[in-house]
């Protein structure tokens, strides 16, 4: 009895982890192959072609006809979505560890309020926020294009890196501060040698969390500069069909796995940086 | 650490400009009928108000809500086993768990709101390549249909359902279950009454997570061939320079069902613990 008891957990384990692994990477799969795919409608598989990855650093090279101006089309928004979420990225995760430390400083009830605020962009609907964004900008610049485009993604990146790196801030013993000063260090000292290595991976998760936010932005980027100064979620969503160059899948699958594999890369050096900093322990 | 308290003060000047300042003009037009953002040129009007009793208004809310209940609902039952599966599993590795679900969103959405649209009309590359060894798919027409958009949006928000119940899940103290196993309750009674009130909080912050961007927001459900909700509306309200009143009041009703929410993620998370 037991053991069919066991199986059927089992069972039940394997049906919704796959209901899920289905339903989240399902496009992302489809994505990939379409990137692979020798025509560029996508309705019908060729055959295997790495062109549109060709296409995506050397148009001219790879490409022919109306497909060589639709890829350096998507070339030019690739640039400017990777300029503004590259800024974005390092300006917010600065501020927001700067602001986390102000934050966390205030007085309970005041850190309550701040907090209350500091969510509004993360709970308030992508569409509010462009839209009040878009009035704000549009009474400061005479017109939209990139610094307000940068504005915006800096605005809500930042919540997302106060969040991640409060808790980080709550665990530290208040008493280190307080020796590093009277060791002799001054403010900003204590708080570059002791606080923030204390925080630092609340500092990677914000940072993570902020590039992740701008590089997928469609919604705020919209209202906010982006048909101006266009990046790559506009471009799709504007072309349809074949207009939008296939090299856009191959850019997608890319940045995916990239950043996968990246992140792999990093938890296993730090393993192994613990196992190492573990042996040598115990060998003392 | 309290003289620090200083450097939130920039930040309170720059929300305020950026959060509470524009809502105010907001305010003052959707009692003008401008053109563009002029709001000291317009005339004082209560026109953009017919628009709440506008049947295609009422229709869109509606049916953005309808759309977006029916998948939250659907991700909170999905959801909830995945992440105490994963939970209770030997491969709690948060790190792992995080890429799994975070992965997704590295790949644009649009793009990927496009795949699966393109796997609900009749040719599509799934079917191509199946084709090619001789397996026939039967296709499936979801495009546009309600299914379609519901299985879409499932699928594009799933993972913000997963990863606060699989946060407050996680962190659950672990002798808690063997107290309850000692005082004699099963397993179910223990989860009825020990693990699901105290996930109560993921899932609250998961329901807002999914359920507001679900129902305001127009690029997955326009993908997915469905352009008559409230987010198309406020787009389109805000694209043609002529009716700015008009989308600045809808905004207005959205952001006061916002505004609802955040005062509950206010008083169920104080520290803003889950939204991460």
């Amino acid at each position: 009895m037991s053991r069919v008891k066991k199986i059927s957990s089992i069972l039940l384990k394997v049906v919704f982890i796959g209901i899920a692994v289905i339903l989240i990477y399902m496009p992302i799969v489809v994505i990939a192959l379409q990137s692979f795919n020798g025509s560029k409608n996508n309705e019908i598989f060729t055959e295997f072609s790495g062109k549109w990855y060709g296409g995506l650093f050397y148009p001219e090279g790879f490409l022919e006809g109306n497909d060589v101006q639709n890829a350096s089309d998507l070339q030019e928004a690739i640039v400017n979505t990777l300029m503004v979420t590259t800024l974005s990225t390092i300006i917010s995760t600065i501020l927001g560890v700067i602001f986390a430390i102000g934050i966390h400083s205030l007085s309970r009830k005041k850190r309550q309020r701040m907090i209350l605020l500091n969510n509004v962009p993360i709970i308030n609907a992508d569409i509010v926020t462009g839209v009040t964004l878009m009035i704000v900008f549009s009474i400061i610049f005479s017109e939209l294009g990139f610094t307000s485009l940068l504005l915006s993604h800096i605005f809500f990146c930042i919540p997302y890196v106060v969040l991640s790196v409060l808790p980080k801030l709550s665990e530290i013993d208040n008493n280190l501060y307080d020796a590093a000063v009277d060791l002799g260090c001054n403010s900003v000292k204590a708080i570059w040698k002791v606080i923030l290595p204390a925080i630092k991976s609340g500092i990677i998760m914000g940072m993570l969390l902020a590039f992740t936010m701008s590089i997928d932005d469609f919604t705020i980027s919209f209202f906010t500069g982006a048909r101006i100064f266009n990046n790559v979620s506009m471009i799709v969503y504007l072309r349809k069909g074949k207009a939008l160059s296939p090299s856009a899948y191959a850019y997608n699958t890319i940045l995916t796995f990239g950043i996968l594999f990246v992140l792999i890369g990093y938890n296993i050096y730090i393993h192994f940086k613990n196992n190492k900093k573990n042996i040598k322990n115990a060998s003392k | 650490m309290k003289r620090f308290s200083k450097l939130s003060i920039p930040y309170l000047i720059w929300m305020s400009l950026l959060v509470l300042i524009p809502i105010a003009i907001l305010i003052i037009m959707a009692f003008q009928e401008t053109k563009g953002i002029k709001i000291f040129e317009g005339k004082l009007t209560f026109n953009n108000f017919k628009v709440l009793v506008d049947d295609y208004f009422i229709e869109s809310l509606w049916l953005s809500f309808l759309y977006s209940g029916i998948s939250t609902v659907c991700c909170i039952f999905i959801a909830y086993p995945i992440a105490y599966i994963i939970a209770r599993s030997h491969f709690n590795n948060r790190f792992l768990v995080l890429c799994f679900l975070v992965l997704p969103m590295w790949s644009n959405t649009l793009l990927r709101t496009k795949a699966i649209a393109s796997l609900f009309m009749e040719g599509n590359i799934i079917s191509s390549m199946l084709a090619k060894i001789g397996l026939e798919l039967p296709t499936l027409d979801l495009y546009g249909k309600p299914l379609g958009v519901i299985i879409g949006m499932v699928s594009m928000y799933l993972p913000f359902m997963i990863l606060p119940i699989y946060t407050v899940l996680e962190k659950i103290d672990k002798s808690l279950y063997d107290a309850s196993d000692d005082l004699g309750a099963n397993t179910f009674k223990t989860f009825w009454k020990v693990t699901f009130p105290l996930s109560l909080k993921g899932i609250v912050t998961g329901i807002i997570l999914v359920f507001l961007p679900c129902a305001t927001g127009f690029g997955i459900a326009e993908g997915l061939g469905e352009s008559g909700l409230i987010g198309t509306f406020i787009q389109q309200n805000f694209g043609n320079n002529i009716t700015y009143g008009v989308g600045a009041l809808v905004s207005i009703v959205i952001l006061i069902i916002i505004t609802a929410s955040l005062f509950i993620v206010g008083k169920v998370d104080k520290e803003g613990e889950t939204l991460l």
